[in-house]
């Protein structure tokens, strides 16, 4: 491929060039059409071959050609400057090396602001999304899958510990490349996360020796970041990603300040979310409690009034809605009144109890 | 098939890269024959032009950002292709 782009390159300049000079126009011309053909030529064949390897066209290598085409050409225009340089006033190049580096320190300090302004986006669209939901799995499913996508991950991980504990027991929930959620209950306080309940714990490519590291490389991964998701003073668990996308990229502390925050706002919506399904869960209690006798735990008189009503009325949503025939007519319903003889014998021999049972 | 396909891609791109070279690249003298540079020169540069580069990270990989293409130009300008 070198070798292509390179006979290409001469090829192209010096057709464009003919018997014109570096330093005249046709020059520049021809330098840039020689940079832009070579920009091309390698990203079409290099579309190619992902297109015959994987079996499907990737047009973004092709799109991405197109914006670095941009930059290539302005790179052509600085390194005219060198040569026009070279061939006038060589003893001025030093001013261009000077103008190089700057150049290049510019880019990079380009580079640094767009990353710090998309870590922003990221946090705004993490707040949002996770903070939409109060149903406790759609909320930890949204949680993980956005970490996943923002923090350019293979893998994400959510372990929700039992209250009380820190570690030792508890809910993990695994979101696969292919977008499974798996719940899993085999949380073990020896699990490469654990270091991470004191505060949050980065374990990039090249680290050795932390801790944490050597449980992560048995599970398989090549880099991770952790933190722990903290609701009212209190670790709830801890949330997970593995596995850079970008294999020539790994995490760094940006990236564990960024997730720090990202698992507070997680923490967050995972607490309201717990905190809503324990509210519903108790509302469904107080409802039993109101509408059932505690001792026995049959209906009460309201329970059973409530019950009646349903059945004679056919509302749906309670356990003894009249059934309904395959042809859509509604079965009938009877109410029986049962006075049952010497019962209280039962209840003066056996006491409560045994007349609880009985009823029961 | 598909691997058989690559390999004749690869064989392909290396016949036009030879082909180009005997016919073009290895024919033509300097462009600017007031002012030759020697390639070594541009070894170091094209060096550092790979090491100093800035990824623009997406999703599964990132764009590369450098200043390759100055090394490559004042090559094209003044240096002789074959050596």
């Amino acid at each position: 491929m070198y070798g292509l782009e390179a006979s290409l390159a001469v090829t192209v300049y010096r057709l464009v060039l003919g018997d014109a000079g570096p330093a005249h126009p046709r020059g520049f011309a021809a330098a840039l059409a020689a940079v832009l053909a070579v920009d091309l030529v390698t990203a079409t064949l290099v579309t190619l071959v992902l297109a015959l390897a994987d079996g499907e066209l990737d047009a973004d290598v092709l799109r991405g050609a197109a914006s670095g085409a941009v930059a290539a050409a302005a790179n052509a225009c600085l390194a005219l400057l060198v040569v026009v340089v070279l061939i006038d006033e060589p003893v001025a190049l030093p001013l261009l090396g000077v103008l190089l580096v700057v150049l290049f320190l510019a880019y990079r300090g380009q580079m640094t602001l767009t990353r710090g302004h998309a870590r922003l986006q990221v946090l705004y669209r993490f707040v949002g999304s996770a903070g939409r939901s109060v149903d406790l799995d759609e909320a930890a499913a949204t949680v993980l899958a956005e970490a996943r996508s923002l923090m350019r991950s293979e893998h994400a991980e959510l372990v929700v510990f039992t209250p009380g504990t820190t570690g030792g027991g508890g809910v993990r929930l695994v979101l696969h490349p292919d977008g499974r959620v798996e719940h899993r209950d085999d949380v073990r306080p020896a699990e490469w996360w654990a270091p991470a309940v004191e505060g949050g714990l980065l374990l990039p490519r090249a680290g050795t020796g932390e801790p944490g590291r050597e449980a992560l490389t048995a599970a398989g991964c090549r880099d991770g970041v952790v933190a722990p998701l903290r609701a009212r003073d209190q670790v709830i668990g801890v949330l997970a990603v593995t596995n850079r996308l970008f294999e020539l990229e790994t995490y760094d502390a940006a990236d564990l300040t960024l997730f720090e925050t990202l698992a507070g706002h997680a923490a967050v919506a995972l607490d309201n979310a717990r905190l809503v399904e324990h509210l519903r869960r108790l509302a469904a209690e107080r409802e039993h409690q109101a509408l059932h006798d505690p001792l026995t735990g049959l209906a009460n008189w309201l329970g059973f009034q409530e019950q009646l009503r349903h059945v004679l009325t056919g509302e749906t949503g309670t356990e003894t809605a009249p059934e309904t025939a395959p042809d859509g007519e509604r079965g009938g319903a009877a109410v029986a009144l049962l006075d049952l003889d010497g019962f209280k014998e039962v209840d003066d021999t056996l006491g409560h109890p045994g007349v609880t049972s009985c009823c029961a | 098939m598909r691997r058989f396909a690559v390999a004749g891609l690869t064989v392909a791109i290396a016949l036009a890269a030879a082909a180009l070279f005997s016919v073009v690249v290895r024919r033509a003298g300097p462009a600017y024959p007031e002012l030759v540079l020697p390639w070594l020169l541009l070894a170091p540069a094209f060096a550092l032009a790979e090491v100093f580069v800035l990824h623009l990270p997406n999703a599964r990989s990132a764009h590369t950002v450098g200043l390759r293409e100055v090394p490559a130009v004042v090559g094209l300008a003044l240096v002789t292709p074959a050596g």
